[in-house]
């Protein structure tokens, strides 16, 4: 048997078995590069998830807030950018509330540059930033005479509709402050306030290899340089076998 | 890692639109309010349903200015629209929050939609050509475009 023969049955013999071992690799990797290709078509960025386990393993844990803004008849609390108010997450803000307070069918919540208006089931009336303030930035937020009022460096202006302000020159609205949420309150926001993460943050996590840990992307490097090494050696085959076939 | 990544870019104020608009003072702010018959019209134009039940704008003579909010793939882009007798006169891309396909505020992409005006279906009556690696981000404009004529329709007959 000639030196050669030998070489081509010790690559063939290697290139089957290490072939096998990072089929698994490969797979893996196809599929989730598939998801990734059509994450926007699949909306993998649009499902969010929070199984217990996964969360913990990404070392995410809740932070429930214990601290809110109550009014007569509900409840602002935030956290992480998240605002819940009367325990339904609410899409748009993501600062730091400064405050919050009810007015007639009104709820107004604001972070220091906007003034967000909301009915209170949690439907988004309006959004005021900027022209649509009579100054800015917010200090604080409050009631007066039935209306709602802000509190900047210019002074306090009130409005009924968030459209027509007013300057208050006297008399000083009561001031929303943070105060500590009931217990009761505070417990039913652990679902709500539970981490999550995107479905296309996962693939994409599995895809790298960063979801097992700091080892995790060195593995994958790992299999994609073995299959490098698959590609080269199942081509030197091909090229011996195909050589020494009779013309 | 991509999904991560967030590079907020804000191009434009509403004053400097507003300004850019308006080129004298601007006009006062008025509010156009989403009754429900509007909304379902807005929810099949943007795909889902608007943001907020109060939209506002700027109006002087026929020319409006709208500040609208659209999910390119995960942030809102913020743009301005200008809409002269029924048709888009300017758009400008104010705030842009997504971390891939900011090149929609190139003028050479925008510059497509002046002059555009909105068919019966709630279409626009033209096609604007997208801009690879941006597809979301050129959908999001379109519907914006769109809305932005359909509540300048409405401004108009609000005023009558």
């Amino acid at each position: 048997m000639s030196q050669l023969t030998r070489a081509i049955r010790f690559v063939r013999h290697w290139h089957a078995r290490i072939g096998v071992l990072v089929a698994i690799f490969l797979l893996f990797l196809s599929f989730t590069g598939l998801a990734i290709n059509h994450s926007d078509g699949l909306g993998l960025n649009k499902q969010q998830i929070n199984t217990g386990w996964l969360m913990r393993w990404y070392g995410l844990k809740p932070s429930i807030p214990d601290h809110g803004f109550l009014f007569k008849d509900g409840y602002v609390a935030a956290t992480d950018g998240r605002w819940v108010m009367d325990g339904k997450l609410l899409a748009e803000p993501t600062q730091a509330p400064i405050g919050a307070v009810s007015w007639g069918r009104m709820r107004g919540l604001a972070n220091a540059d906007v003034l967000y208006l909301y009915l209170a089931d949690g439907r988004l009336v309006d959004k005021l930033s900027g022209a649509a303030l009579p100054t800015s930035p917010i200090q604080a937020i409050g009631n007066v005479d039935g209306k709602l009022a802000i509190k900047t460096a210019k002074g306090n202006y009130a409005t009924e509709d968030g459209l027509n302000w007013q300057h208050l020159a006297a008399g000083e609205p009561a001031w929303s402050s943070a105060q500590r949420l009931p217990q009761s309150t505070s417990a039913s926001l652990r679902q709500t306030f539970a981490p999550s993460l995107s479905l296309e943050r996962i693939v994409l996590d599995l895809h790298s290899g960063r979801i097992f840990g700091r080892y995790g992307p060195i593995l994958m490097d790992i299999a994609a340089l073995v299959l490098i090494v698959l590609a080269l050696s199942g081509l030197w085959i091909y090229l011996r076998s195909y050589r020494r076939k009779p013309r | 890692m991509a999904a991560e990544a967030q590079d907020v870019g804000q191009y434009l104020t509403p004053e400097q639109f507003l300004s850019e608009a308006f080129v004298a003072q601007a006009p006062k702010q008025e509010a156009l309010w989403l009754t429900k018959q509007v909304a379902q019209q807005a929810e099949k134009i943007l795909g889902h349903a608007p943001m907020q039940l109060r939209q506002h704008y700027w109006k002087l003579g026929d020319k409006t200015a709208w500040i609208l909010d659209e999910i390119g793939k995960e942030e809102p882009i913020t743009a301005g629209f200008v809409l002269t007798a029924g048709k888009v006169s300017q758009v400008r891309i104010m705030t842009y929050r997504e971390s891939r396909g900011g090149e929609v505020r190139y003028t050479a992409f925008l510059k497509q939609f002046q002059g555009a005006g909105l068919q019966d279906n709630t279409l626009l009556n033209r096609n604007i050509d997208g801009i690879s690696g941006a597809t979301l981000s050129v959908s999001a404009i379109s519907r914006m475009a769109r809305l932005a004529l359909y509540y300048d329709t409405l401004s108009r007959l609000e005023s009558h």
